[in-house]
């Protein structure tokens, strides 16, 4: 019975995450600010005919997605509150603000 | 002399020299930069502005591979300040990047980004980093 508990806890949980795909295009992300909450997960996804380099350097979430070309999206669970300033490598001027609440 | 004399001469002793050590500090820390604005030519100093701009994340200010975006990664950013690359070497994993010569897929391809005359340009500032 614990067991089944847990698990409905485990699969309502991963089914309350909510999914975003933020783009880059022209060499801009395609929003500048995203809010989600904790557990949401975000698609970044390479809608140039060249590559983009997604990482984050904040504290609180430190990633790096690596370079990948036109078509692929790579996803990052975001897990704790507070906020993350996402960039691209290759592009410098490249910014998205996500704002991750409880 | 009292005691409370002496302990305020002390402090501002210490004090002093505190000031002094983060002084040297900074000072050292501001050489391990490479400077090539006074002897350097044109295309070093273009070279360097490009990897200020778009390499020192990984690399690093002195090009050694200990950039912010290094840490954790297998195989670390290369050490240009020991590479053993040649010219047409460097020129095509920057082209192309890491994973066109079977290395670090983390190393993008910068051949959409920047133009040959850059691509050159850089190529002149790592060699200004080996002399370092």
């Amino acid at each position: 019975m614990k067991y089944i508990l847990l698990l409905m806890l485990i699969l309502s949980a991963n089914l309350s995450a909510k999914e975003y795909t933020v783009d880059q295009k022209d060499k801009q992300f395609t929003m500048s600010d995203l809010v989600i909450k904790v557990g949401d997960i975000v698609h970044f996804r390479n809608s140039d005919p060249f590559f983009h380099n997604v990482y984050s350097l904040s504290p609180l979430k430190i990633f790096d997605l690596g370079s990948y070309p036109k078509g692929q999206s790579k996803a990052v669970t975001f897990d704790k509150p507070g906020e993350i300033e996402v960039n691209c490598a290759i592009h410098p001027s490249m910014k998205i603000k996500i704002k991750v609440e409880k | 002399m009292n005691k409370s004399t002496l302990s305020i001469l002390l402090s501002f002793a210490i004090g002093l020299g505190i000031i002094n050590l983060s002084i040297l500090f900074y000072q050292s820390k501001k050489n391990d930069k490479p400077n090539i604005q006074d002897n350097g030519n044109k295309s070093q100093i273009r070279g360097m502005v490009v990897f200020q701009t778009y390499c020192v994340l990984c690399h690093g200010e002195k090009g050694d591979g200990t950039g912010r975006l290094a840490t954790g990664k297998i195989p670390p950013p290369a050490n240009l300040t020991k590479t053993m690359l040649n010219d047409e070497q460097l020129k095509a994993i920057i082209r192309g990047g890491g994973a066109s010569v079977g290395r670090s897929e983390f190393m993008p391809p910068w051949g959409e980004e920047l133009n040959d005359s850059q691509i050159n340009d850089l190529i002149e500032y790592i060699h200004v980093l080996k002399t370092k």
